[in-house]
């Protein structure tokens, strides 16, 4: 199947066509966000976003489903799940590399490196300095390092719900104090 | 976007917008919360536009840069570390030697989250002078304890203990916290003064801003005050609360030239404070006493003299020991306790 059909020519069904239309008019932002907050990446939300669209005019009989919005979104989670796979193995492909030592200007003092980055990332530290140990360690296995819950569970010796308690404190907080300069 | 809506409700769309965004994050999360994701983003606009934001925050802290990321790892989420306490003393020295000899750069590492904290100590009735490694000026108050450890990306400072009056060199880039039981202060260029008294705090500022926050100020709005000069926070712990007032440089450090100046406080917090002063402690019997107000100065140097005059201002009787003092209440029945 191909990715490249313009809509009109796929259009076998055109009632179909001007449904899945509506769905993108509707839905795109949401589906956008949601695809964004999987896999951290907005490019990689856009890309897969549409790829998601052109499966959903591609179907064979789009009568037989119930609601089109979530066959929308069951589509995009799948993709997202294959891309972060992708991403994993390419990961521990360049494993190797990734364990020798990173040459020394790496690790020149992060705020001297971007004078513009160099506030944010102070409040983003300041900020995590204000949370409990446990909720800042989990959100930054988290976000930072991007481990999953279950993982971070079992390191932290939590449930995987307490862990995404943390995360949303954590992140609620952090993206607040963010907020807060750059909107003083 | 929506900038009248009440901070409060702001606070409470970030958060439900995070608590969305950790529950998508899951790849196995259940279908039916994606359906109550919709939902909710289908409720109000001002929904999927918090959400939208939590997840390029998200994206941003998902692709800092490789010093950065390692940063933050080694002081937040630090890998289960080798119980270093039990190390040999000369196995901690190779580990040293080692970290030196790689350069800077590991010093780096080490130093930005955990110095070795230092503490000073003072005796009781003794005031103390210190100077920090950044030239900021800590002046101890008497039977006080102060714990400091200085990292490269904080000062943090502990009062244990007392009270102690900090003028603190200004480094934006080295935040100077002190940490006072539940309360943090964090100061934005500043001379201030910080009490602790059993689990209550006073802070009271004579130069510059600082930011004081209870515990929990992070899911509570209200735990956090920013005082500037002549003001005075206050940490209640009876009723978990930050309190803003006044203060008068007088007041806030007349300790310093043997003054302790109390406006309204507790009678069992001025003893307590006294106390690190006095010769011999001083006991307060019986919880109607504690309560009482009491608003004037102490000379450190004529605490007896101050106590033999109480029972002119209290319904209270002293009683001098060769060891401790004892307030109690009076033995006759006398007038409901007065306020001053």
């Amino acid at each position: 199947m191909s990715q490249h059909h313009p809509i009109d020519e796929i259009a076998t069904l055109p009632g179909h066509a001007s449904r899945v239309a509506a769905l993108f008019r509707e839905h795109n932002r949401a589906l956008l966000a949601f695809l964004q907050c999987r896999l951290g990446s907005l490019a990689d939300a856009q890309e897969l976003a549409q790829e998601a669209y052109v499966r959903m005019l591609t179907l064979e009989h789009p009568e037989q489903i119930d609601s089109l919005r979530a066959f929308l979104f069951r589509i995009a989670a799948n993709l997202a799940v294959d891309r972060l796979r992708m991403r994993k193995l390419r990961e521990a492909g360049s494993a190797d590399e990734a364990a020798e030592p990173e040459p020394e200007l790496h690790l020149a003092p992060v705020p001297e490196r971007h004078a513009a980055a160099a506030e944010q990332w102070q409040v983003l530290q300041a900020a995590l300095r204000e949370l409990p140990a446990k909720t800042s360690r989990a959100f930054v296995l988290h976000a930072i390092e991007g481990r999953d819950f279950e993982a971070i569970a079992q390191t932290m010796k939590l449930s995987a719900r307490m862990v995404r308690y943390h995360v949303t404190r954590a992140l609620a907080h952090c993206r607040a104090r963010v907020a807060e300069r750059e909107m003083p | 976007m929506m900038a009248h809506t009440p901070q409060h409700s702001d606070a409470q769309l970030l958060l439900a917008a995070a608590d969305w965004w950790t529950r998508l994050r899951d790849p196995h999360a259940a279908e039916a919360s994606v359906e109550q994701w919709l939902d909710w983003t289908a409720q109000d606009e001002r929904h999927l536009a918090a959400f939208e934001t939590v997840s390029a925050f998200g994206e941003r802290l998902g692709t800092l840069d490789a010093a950065a990321r390692r940063q933050l790892l080694d002081e937040f989420a630090p890998p289960a570390a080798p119980p270093r306490r039990w190390l040999p003393l000369a196995a901690a020295a190779a580990v040293l030697a080692l970290a030196l000899g790689t350069g800077l750069l590991l010093w780096g590492r080490y130093a930005g989250g955990a110095g070795t904290p230092v503490t000073y100590a003072s005796a009781t009735g003794q005031n103390r002078d210190i100077v920090l490694a950044d030239g900021s000026q800590v002046t101890l108050g008497g039977a006080s304890r102060l714990s400091v450890r200085y990292g490269r990306g904080e000062r943090r400072v502990v009062l244990e203990a007392g009270e102690a009056y900090f003028q603190v060199v200004h480094d934006a880039r080295r935040p100077f916290e002190v940490a006072a039981g539940d309360v943090t202060v964090r100061d934005i260029g500043t001379a201030f003064d910080v009490r602790r008294t059993g689990d209550a705090v006073a802070v009271a500022v004579t130069r510059g801003e600082v930011r004081v926050a209870g515990p929990g100020a992070a899911s509570a709005p209200g735990r956090t005050l920013d005082a500037a000069a002549e003001q005075r926070v206050d940490w209640d712990p009876a009723a978990r609360t930050l309190r803003l007032g006044t203060v008068t440089p007088e007041q806030a450090i007349g300790w310093r030239s043997d003054r302790l100046e109390f406006v309204g406080e507790p009678l069992a917090t001025v003893i307590a404070n006294v106390n690190r002063y006095s010769r011999r402690p001083v006991r307060v019997n019986g919880t109607d006493l504690a309560g009482l107000s009491f608003t004037g100065t102490v000379r450190t140097d004529e605490i007896d003299n101050w106590l033999r005059a109480l029972p002119q201002v209290f319904p209270l009787q002293v009683r001098m020991d060769e060891h401790a003092v004892t307030l109690s209440a009076h033995a006759a029945n006398g007038p409901a306790p007065s306020r001053r």
